[in-house]
């Protein structure tokens, strides 16, 4: 690697350190007045600490904002060349799109086709979606035939029948509230944390400059 | 071109305990076409022709490099041929069926043939596969599909099917994460800002539209102006078609809801978690913009100008993000109003009022918050609101009990009957097919003790 390649790697790392700290600093000590009490314009130091942090992550938020633009066209561009091609299925996603966005101008804002197409089909995939949810739970265990597939079988059972308003099924409810609020609760919250430390992980490997994207 | 994923066919082998692998009565082939193996399979290698000019000089440069002249591959990189005996390769199992092998070995040999496929698996893998329409794999499914369809409707058919209770009239003592968010709301004062994040798409839409409709109801019937965020663009869309139900619905008592007078829908957060940090710290200039691009003039500088922040979401990750990115950032109440999916990884931030002060969970939830909500209407016996324990509260004016007297409550009875038909069944065939499978399993092995 020569010294103008190093320089390309570099550059993105350091600017992405210093827009990161700088980020980070302004987001922990920006907004609270308080802890600069020994100032004579508490509020105002507060602000203009707290700027840099709005500043960049209303950038943020605008330049993610174009790519919802930028994603559009493409997916407008990437059907035109397939119609082009005679793939005629790409044909009914540009005249959907067509179709939808002059309604949607003629009509002023109408909004039926939402609640009349988008709504039912949407609605359909997640009734779909339960009839999947329980073939799978139905054959759990033609997949796993030990004592973990036993348990799970029992445990969705325990769970299942206590959730029915069932007078008969009254003593299953102690149990789903003890599993609920105990192994449920702990595993959520573990994913919870988990998400948390990979959160700082990944700002970490950002703000060292350790992050592949900036690595060249 | 064409890569050859058929020894991905079967997902059951690949998910399969070696019981299963090793029994000779087991169907080698699965109809399940929707398999993420099956999907796999099935897919083609675009035709070269719709590769863009990069991909192909690309290809057309690793095709060059390619010596035509080398040698096809062989088995075993042309020890098969120096090594074998032809009286070793004629042998039903070649090499291995010659070789002393111990058992272990041979165990893991059947292992690995099992996911890799032998030659005679792949041969028989090869021949194209008759897969009728309505096979006798599909049969199982299809009649549990018709089992929950017939369970489902069944009690908007059929006026006689009551199974079960009907949830309580009063969030209780076990449920106090949803009392809370009916007090919050019950507390409003008329005039009240409160920001709502509209966080549900029409995927959600049969589970949460009833959780919109009725907080949205109580809203207006305190005389509370809610001022609609999202960071999903369709869940706008939709809650403008929420908005025009509500509105359509009040006609009749002569009212109606006037977008930037009785409610304010501003603009799409782009962003996600970003989206929504920005809101926090950009409040004042994102309130001026509505959803359709004009001028709101809200006069608000910041979220603590709200009275409460009431969140409808469908995905945990939205319940994290709103709790973690806006809570934090005001001193002001945040509740939300989620679905059964969302409920294990939205209860961390409720039960403890880490960040979300109040939970409604359900269509159950909503058919109680109903209840409690009919009972506040100016015509309601005063012995109700005693018997739910509620604090007293300043009787909104008049005419707005219409917001909850025009609520369409026909279709709730028959509504938590088809869910309680429908988890019924489920429960019933979710049984069925483990018991099946376990005495299956139960016996095979017992089978295979007797054999050994």
């Amino acid at each position: 690697m020569n010294r103008r390649q190093r320089l390309g790697v570099a550059l993105p790392a350091f600017i992405a350190f210093t827009v990161g700290l700088l980020t980070l600093f302004s987001l922990l000590m920006g907004g609270n007045p308080e802890l600069y009490g020994f100032m004579e314009q508490p509020t105002v130091t507060a602000e203009l600490v707290a700027l840099p942090a709005a500043a960049l992550v209303r950038l943020t938020a605008l330049a993610i904002a174009f790519t919802v633009l930028i994603g559009l066209v493409n997916l407008l561009y990437v059907h035109l060349g397939r119609l082009a091609r005679r793939q005629f299925y790409s044909l009914v996603l540009l005249l959907s799109f067509a179709g939808t966005l002059g309604w949607y101008m003629v009509n002023r804002g109408d909004t039926t086709l939402l609640a009349a197409v988008q709504v039912p089909i949407e609605s359909s995939l997640a009734a779909l979606l339960f009839l999947s949810l329980m073939h799978g739970a139905a054959t759990v265990l033609k997949r796993r035939r030990d004592g973990w597939g036993f348990l799970f079988a029992a445990v969705m059972l325990t769970v299942l029948l206590a959730t029915l308003p069932l007078a008969e099924l009254a003593p299953l409810r102690p149990w789903r509230e003890w599993l609920m609020t105990v192994p449920v609760s702990a595993g959520a919250r573990a994913m919870l944390i988990g998400i948390a430390l990979a959160t700082v992980a990944a700002g970490l490997r950002a703000l060292l400059g350790q992050d592949r994207s900036y690595r060249g | 071109m064409g890569r050859d994923f058929r020894w991905l066919d079967d997902d059951d082998d690949l998910f399969a305990d070696g019981d299963d692998r090793a029994e000779p009565s087991r169907p080698a082939q699965s109809n399940d076409e929707s398999s993420p193996a099956s999907i796999l399979r099935r897919r083609q290698d675009r035709p070269v022709e719709e590769l863009d000019s990069r991909l192909q000089a690309l290809r057309a440069k690793a095709m060059s490099t390619a010596d035509p002249k080398a040698a096809p591959p062989q088995t075993l990189y042309d020890v098969d041929d120096v090594l074998v005996s032809p009286e070793i390769a004629r042998k039903p199992s070649g090499v291995i069926s010659a070789a002393a092998l111990s058992q272990a070995q041979k165990k893991q040999i059947e292992l690995l043939q099992d996911i890799v496929g032998g030659p005679l698996e792949a041969n028989a893998r090869a021949e194209p596969r008759r897969r009728g329409f309505l096979s006798a794999f599909a049969w199982p499914r299809l009649l549990a599909a018709f089992i929950i369809f017939a369970a489902v409707t069944a009690p908007f058919v059929l006026l006689n099917i009551a199974p079960g209770d009907l949830p309580p009239p009063a969030f209780g003592a076990d449920n106090p994460a949803a009392g809370r968010v009916f007090t919050a709301l019950d507390g409003l004062q008329e005039g009240d800002w409160v920001l709502v994040g509209y966080e549900y798409g029409p995927t959600a839409a049969g589970e949460l539209d009833v959780l919109a409709d009725i907080l949205l109801r109580h809203l207006f019937f305190r005389g509370a102006k809610p001022i609609i965020v999202s960071s999903n663009p369709i869940a706008l869309v939709h809650a403008r078609n929420v908005l025009n139900g509500i509105s359509r619905s009040v006609q009749p008592a002569g009212m109606s809801l006037q977008a930037n007078r009785d409610y304010y829908l501003l603009r799409y957060l782009a962003g996600g978690a970003l989206g929504l940090r920005d809101l926090s710290h950009n409040f004042a200039s994102i309130v001026n913009i509505s959803a359709r691009g004009f001028p709101t003039y809200l006069e608000l500088a910041s979220l603590d100008e709200m009275a409460l922040m009431l969140l409808i979401a469908e995905r945990a990750d939205d319940i994290r993000h709103w709790a973690e990115q806006v809570a934090p950032t005001t001193t002001v109440d945040l509740v939300a109003a989620t679905g059964y999916a969302a409920q294990p990884l939205a209860e961390p931030y409720a039960l403890q009022s880490a960040g979300i002060s109040g939970l409604l969970v359900g269509i159950r939830s909503a058919y109680t918050y109903g209840i409690m909500l009919q009972s506040r209407l100016p015509t309601s016996p005063g012995e109700d609101l005693e018997a739910f324990d509620l604090l007293p509260t300043v009787t909104p004016q008049p005419n707005l009990a219409a917001y909850v007297q025009s609520r369409d409550r026909r279709q709730e009875t028959p509504r938590l009957q088809a869910m309680t038909m429908g988890t019924m069944a489920a429960v019933l065939i979710i049984a069925f097919g483990n018991v099946y499978f376990g005495l299956q399993a139960l016996l095979r092995r017992r089978t295979k003790s007797k054999g050994q």
